[in-house]
């Protein structure tokens, strides 16, 4: 396309097509409150269609929908019968359940894979009365599991209605949830946000809090598909939830009850006033499960090349770390050489397939390299294999959206 | 926006800050859409961008423009954000129908063009974002993103080559 055509039309282009994305007007006086330490708001807000993704990916977000399948098996391969039977081993059944007045809270399973603890768990009302149950929180040994510390989670964003009926649609009496967490939160002794670590193995306490809410006005079902984006005037003084018992917990509070939360919080304990002001529902309990677990990496057969370095054409690849197991992995490593070869190899970024040419891998990124600085980082994920680990991968460039072409063969050896 | 202390020097600088907001959230917005493609992300990386424009307008030099400064802040955490954990499962097809819904009427070539931007290369889509619809000079995109002046250039031939195989349909498209 000529430059100046380019410049003739790409504006006008934006701004006619995502005319409807402007600016909230409250932004800057937010920001300047927040700062001050007015009040703590810094508002983060999710579209429903990002909330029910983020269920679905990583419940260390806190955002929760019903699951057709909650078994880890399920999460990762689309069914127990499509899982290896390897992974299915390797997945632990406690089945321990903490029983409180106003629930039941059941850690069905567990898997770690070296690079992540899985988890599946199940919460349910007894009562018969409608109660609503939010994410408080997963913990290893009195640690945080990451979560992104952009949002707020759990009772600052979602939840699910259990028991009863609301406008005449039974809501389910149980929720099963699966979450992904692959990193603990640190915090320095002033309690600032000091980065993260990986999963410590061995003997560790894993916890799982839900936090249990008695709604003090109706309850309105409603479509959330029917709402996109933000506006002040969408407020209301009542709970939401849909048909599945799934309650929005943002997109209707007024902002001015928008709380900031971190990791060493407790979202319950945080909201809990707002929703009894809102008028929405009242903290009645917290419900906790706690087992031990044993991390190791012994759980899973693993995969990793023969050799850590390779050259690809002009460029030489370093892997720093390759951990290949059937329910995922990661690649993380640098390419050197000079600055056009390197860019020109990454420039879609790096992809793994199998000898057939099945892509392996399920994201990649990397750094750019700059001027005076030597390699360009980067960092591929792995997704879950239904088949056996691969005796031999190769390393491919995008070409092209989804054209792959391999540029080198890694042989690898199982640990 | 000098470095200014004391209460008056204070609602100054908010002063100052709430224009700089007024002026520049839309299109930084925009931008940060088509770099992340994805809408909560961008309002996430528009607040964050000026969460930081803010704690840092104390130590703004005036070396490069307002919108220099305030892009490489915005670039720097869209890249952040992009390499977040959720980005790793994040398909890397886009097609319009993804697109929010418009409030004005525009054309199917408009719509196209704008899937066509959002369907390249992280590198190329950047400077693409930045000259021809921020409206930077490939110095101030060099100066933004920290790379040097002939990647910008280099990298702007590409994209615009890219595009025009993509709109003429000689490339996969979506």
């Amino acid at each position: 396309m000529r430059d100046d055509e380019l410049k003739a039309k790409l504006p006008a282009a934006v701004d006619k097509r995502l005319s409807a994305l402007e600016g909230d007007p409250w932004l800057a006086r937010r920001i300047i409150q927040a700062e001050r330490g007015d009040r703590p708001i810094v508002k983060k807000k999710l579209s429903v269609s990002f909330a029910l993704i983020l269920v679905l990916m990583l419940l260390t977000l806190s955002a929760a929908v019903a699951l057709v399948n909650s078994s880890i098996a399920g999460q990762l391969f689309g069914s127990q019968e499509q899982a290896p039977e390897a992974v299915l081993e390797a997945i632990h059944t406690p089945q321990v359940t903490a029983s409180a007045e106003l629930g039941t809270l059941t850690m069905d399973e567990w898997l770690y894979d070296g690079n992540g603890l899985h988890t599946a768990f199940t919460m349910s009302n007894p009562t018969g009365e409608p109660l609503l149950y939010t994410l408080d929180g997963i913990w290893l040994n009195g640690q945080r599991i990451t979560y992104n510390h952009f949002r707020t989670d759990g009772a600052g964003d979602s939840g699910f209605l259990l028991g009863g009926t609301v406008d005449g649609v039974a809501m389910p009496t149980s929720q099963s949830l699966y979450n992904l967490g692959e990193e603990l939160y640190q915090f320095d002794e002033n309690g600032k946000f000091a980065g993260t670590v990986p999963l410590p193995e061995g003997e560790n306490k894993l916890k799982v809090s839900v936090a249990v809410w008695k709604p003090t006005s109706p309850v309105e079902l409603v479509d959330y598909d029917q709402y996109e984006g933000y506006d002040v005037t969408q407020t209301k003084d009542h709970l939401t939830v849909d048909d599945s018992g799934f309650a929005n917990l943002w997109l209707f509070r007024p902002g001015e009850y928008n709380l900031s939360t971190n990791a060493l919080q407790i979202p319950s304990a945080v909201y809990a006033q707002a929703y009894k002001e809102l008028g929405w529902m009242e903290l009645a309990d917290t419900i906790d499960v706690e087992i031990d677990v044993n991390l190791t990496k012994a759980d899973m057969v693993r995969a990793m090349p023969k050799q850590m370095e390779v050259q690809v054409g002009e460029c030489r690849l370093v892997f720093t770390e390759f951990d290949m197991t059937q329910s995922g992995g990661v690649i993380d490593g640098w390419v050197y050489g000079e600055v056009n070869a390197v860019n020109t190899l990454m420039e879609g970024g790096l992809h793994v397939l199998d000898a057939s040419g099945t892509l392996l891998s399920s994201g990649c990124w990397w750094d750019d390299q700059d001027e005076g600085v030597e390699g360009m980082h980067f960092h591929i994920n792995l997704a879950p294999m239904a088949g056996e680990l691969p005796g031999s991968i190769q390393l491919a460039s995008m070409k092209d959206i989804e054209v792959y072409e391999g540029v080198v063969t890694l042989e690898l050896e199982r640990k | 926006m000098s470095n200014v202390k004391g209460p008056d020097g204070a609602q100054m600088r908010d002063q100052a800050f709430e224009e700089l907001v007024e002026q520049h959230q839309t299109a930084l917005l925009r931008t940060c859409f088509l770099y992340l493609r994805d809408r909560s992300l961008a309002e996430d990386a528009v607040q964050e961008t000026f969460l930081k424009a803010y704690r840092s307008m104390g130590s703004f030099r005036g070396e490069s423009s307002q919108r220099t400064w305030l892009m490489r802040i915005a670039m720097n955490t869209c890249r952040d954000l992009s390499r977040s954990g959720w980005f790793r499962f994040h398909d890397r097809r886009y097609t319009p129908d993804m697109l929010p819904e418009a409030s004005v009427p525009f054309e199917d070539e408009e719509e196209g063009l704008v899937a066509a931007v959002m369907q390249l290369p992280r590198k190329l889509r950047e400077v693409i974002l930045l000259h021809y619809y921020q409206g930077m000079s490939t110095v101030e995109i060099a100066s933004s993103l920290g790379i040097a002046q002939s990647s910008v250039s280099g990298r702007m031939k590409r994209g615009r080559e890219k595009l025009r195989a993509m709109l003429e349909g000689r490339e996969p498209h979506a």
